[in-house]
């Protein structure tokens, strides 16, 4: 049961509202005559899938949480990169529990190719270090240079 | 070469939307042609220096006078019909919405490129990989496919990453700009043909809103900026589509059809899938035009096909058997584990169930909600569209997912794995495709437009 008045005023919303829709509907009309329903359909998603996907790559940037493991690789192998004979073959290890530290390596220290590891032993051997706070030792290689951001140089000695 | 390829493009089709058709099309056959003939000098000569661009820039100069004269204009029948005044105010309003919408797909390419110079990790693991090593190894090159490099697919096909050596070798350096620029030629391009040519084929507003369904697909807007070759080979296989489509409208059918060869070769040396492709083409286009014209036609038709595809081809096979690697989907197959796995039917439930999951949750849930009830709405075309274009791009979707669904039943790699690391890809491939084949079969707002207004003239128009 509805009290008496609030059936009123709630026609007189519901005439309203038909008002606005038939204005905004002859509006439209104007310039999406007949078909606006199924270009609109298209029109407006697309819009805010862009519109989103553009915000988010700017909340990244603004937050400096966007995905660059090899830009990283890029700049903390350079140095060593420069030191390196262009076609050498040289040993990689690194205590990166990352499962693209290998690629990320072998991307950026080309035209050098490198091998993960100790084995077959090479002239030179690159460490990367992500967690050990002290230099470690590899058996039949003395230390050529640190260069001070987690990346040394061993040479082989035997 | 791009100039010259341009201008025998250039006046294929119509002049409208035609220009952008032409372009985006003469891009890709661009930079496709110019990797092979690069990829066989280095193969002949070793890494080409001076020489090589001193002929390349002479043929230039030779050929464009040529290519100028030799190019006229073609007719395209059946295009889409007048609607008046009313509607190009509509196609205006729809013209400055789809143009905002990919600008900002366009910085936003932009953006994420700034941000990840080196694409993603299949770029950098794999296709930048192989292009940083061709160029910086010089006449080494061969150390690309030695065993060091296990993971990067090493009898994968080399058009992505001899295209941007091409350009570092003008420019002398490995800078990182150009693989951002080769991704958006081809991320650009594979927009710009979808739009134009269903504005050629079908109607300028069909057109728009495919281009919009495209780069409002949250993978594609991604993987562009990730400069690995899933789009370069989407960008081939619409390609090969469209221009079975175009051929049955244009004057020049063997110009289309020659295009045509030459685009599905194109995918052949991009990916291992497009070799898969370019079988699903000859294959289909057997299928529809040997039961719809009988065999000679197809004949015919196929003796076009391979004139473009040849030349391409045999670059592709001196690549695959001259250039030692394995092929780690075959590698250690036998008939009788391929057997057991195809006899494995949680094999085939895990298949179907990832294809359904993925398609409908990752790669498409927005459009395909919205492209049913646009379908509803406009219902399916009255137009006279060639059916065998609509056959052709249709089947060959169903034809493609089959292989890659048989792919993964026979692949000897661990199978979650690997559909997890690829079906998005693969997806990605098809999808201009799909997109171009709906927006073949659906009717045109330009049709619904004149139906409302005048339904007795519509009906008698078609």
């Amino acid at each position: 049961m509805q009290p008496y008045g609030q059936g009123a005023a709630g026609t007189m919303i519901s005439n309203k509202l038909n008002k606005i829709k038939a204005w905004a509907d002859a509006q439209l009309s104007k310039y999406f005559p007949a078909v606006r329903g199924a270009v609109l359909l298209i029109v407006i998603p697309a819009f805010f899938i862009v519109i989103v996907y553009f915000f988010s790559i700017l909340s990244e940037i603004i937050k400096d949480e966007e995905y660059r493991s090899v830009v990283d690789y890029e700049a903390r192998l350079a140095a060593i990169k420069q030191d390196l004979p262009p076609n050498a073959i040289v040993n990689y290890v690194s205590n990166s529990k990352a499962p693209d530290d290998l690629i990320n390596a072998a991307y950026v220290l080309i035209p050098v190719r490198i091998v993960e590891g100790l084995k077959p032993k090479h002239d030179l051997l690159v460490f990367h270090n992500f967690n050990t706070a002290e230099l470690p030792e590899f058996d039949g290689y003395a230390l050529k240079k640190n260069y001070g951001n987690n990346v040394i140089l061993f040479k082989r000695n035997k | 070469m791009y100039i010259i390829l341009s201008f025998f493009l250039l006046k294929q089709f119509p002049r409208n939307y035609g220009k952008i058709l032409n372009t985006s099309l003469s891009v890709g056959l661009v930079l496709g042609i110019s990797s092979c003939t690069f990829f066989l000098w280095l193969y002949f000569f070793g890494f080409p220096s001076t020489s090589y661009h001193v002929i390349e820039n002479i043929l230039a100069v030779i050929l464009i006078p040529i290519a100028f004269y030799t190019s006229t204009y073609q007719k395209v029948t059946g295009r889409n019909q007048e609607t008046g005044s009313d509607f190009k105010i509509y196609l205006r309003v729809l013209n400055i919405a789809a143009l905002m919408i990919i600008v900002c797909f366009v910085v936003a390419f932009l953006l994420r490129s700034a941000i990840n110079p080196h694409g993603w990790e299949d770029a950098w693991g794999m296709w930048n990989l192989k292009a940083r090593l061709l160029f910086l190894r010089g006449d080494n090159w061969r150390i690309a496919f030695s065993n060091v490099l296990f993971w990067t697919s090493r009898d994968y096909p080399l058009l992505v990453p001899i295209s941007i050596v091409r350009i570092w070798s003008y420019l002398n350096n490995d800078s990182a700009i150009v693989q951002t620029i080769v991704a958006g030629l081809f991320t650009f391009s594979t927009v710009a043909l979808l739009i134009s040519s269903l504005s050629v084929i079908r109607s300028r507003s069909t057109g728009l809103l495919a281009g919009l369904v495209l780069v409002g697909s949250r993978y594609f807007i991604k993987t562009g900026a990730y400069q690995i070759a899933d789009v370069p080979l989407g960008f081939y296989m619409l390609s090969t589509i469209v221009l079975f489509s175009l051929k049955e409208k244009s004057e020049s059918q063997s110009r289309c059809l020659i295009l045509a060869g030459a685009m599905a070769g194109l995918a052949s040396w991009t990916k291992n899938e497009g070799v898969l492709f370019l079988f699903v083409v000859i294959i289909v286009r057997m299928i529809v035009i040997s039961s719809d014209r009988g065999i000679k036609v197809y004949s015919k038709e196929l003796a076009m096909f391979t004139i473009g595809l040849l030349p391409i081809l045999a670059v592709l096979l001196l690549f695959k058997f001259k250039i030692p690697s394995t092929n780690e989907l075959l590698t250690g197959q036998s008939m009788d584990t391929v057997w057991a796995r195809l006899m494995d039917f949680t094999r085939y439930l895990l298949i179907g169930k990832s294809f359904i999951v993925f398609f409908y949750d990752k790669l498409a849930k927005e459009w395909l909600i919205i492209l049913p009830i646009y379908f509803f709405l406009l219902g399916k075309t009255k137009q006279h569209v060639n059916e065998e274009s609509i056959k052709t791009s249709f089947v060959i979707v169903l034809f493609m997912i089959g292989g890659y669904f048989f792919i993964y039943l026979i692949t000897p790699l661990n199978l979650q794995w690997h559909i997890d690391t690829s079906i998005w890809r693969l997806f990605l491939q098809l999808w201009p495709t799909i997109i171009f084949s709906f927006f073949l079969v659906a009717a045109t707002p330009e049709e619904l437009f004149l139906k409302k207004r005048n339904p007795a003239a519509s009906a008698q128009r078609y």
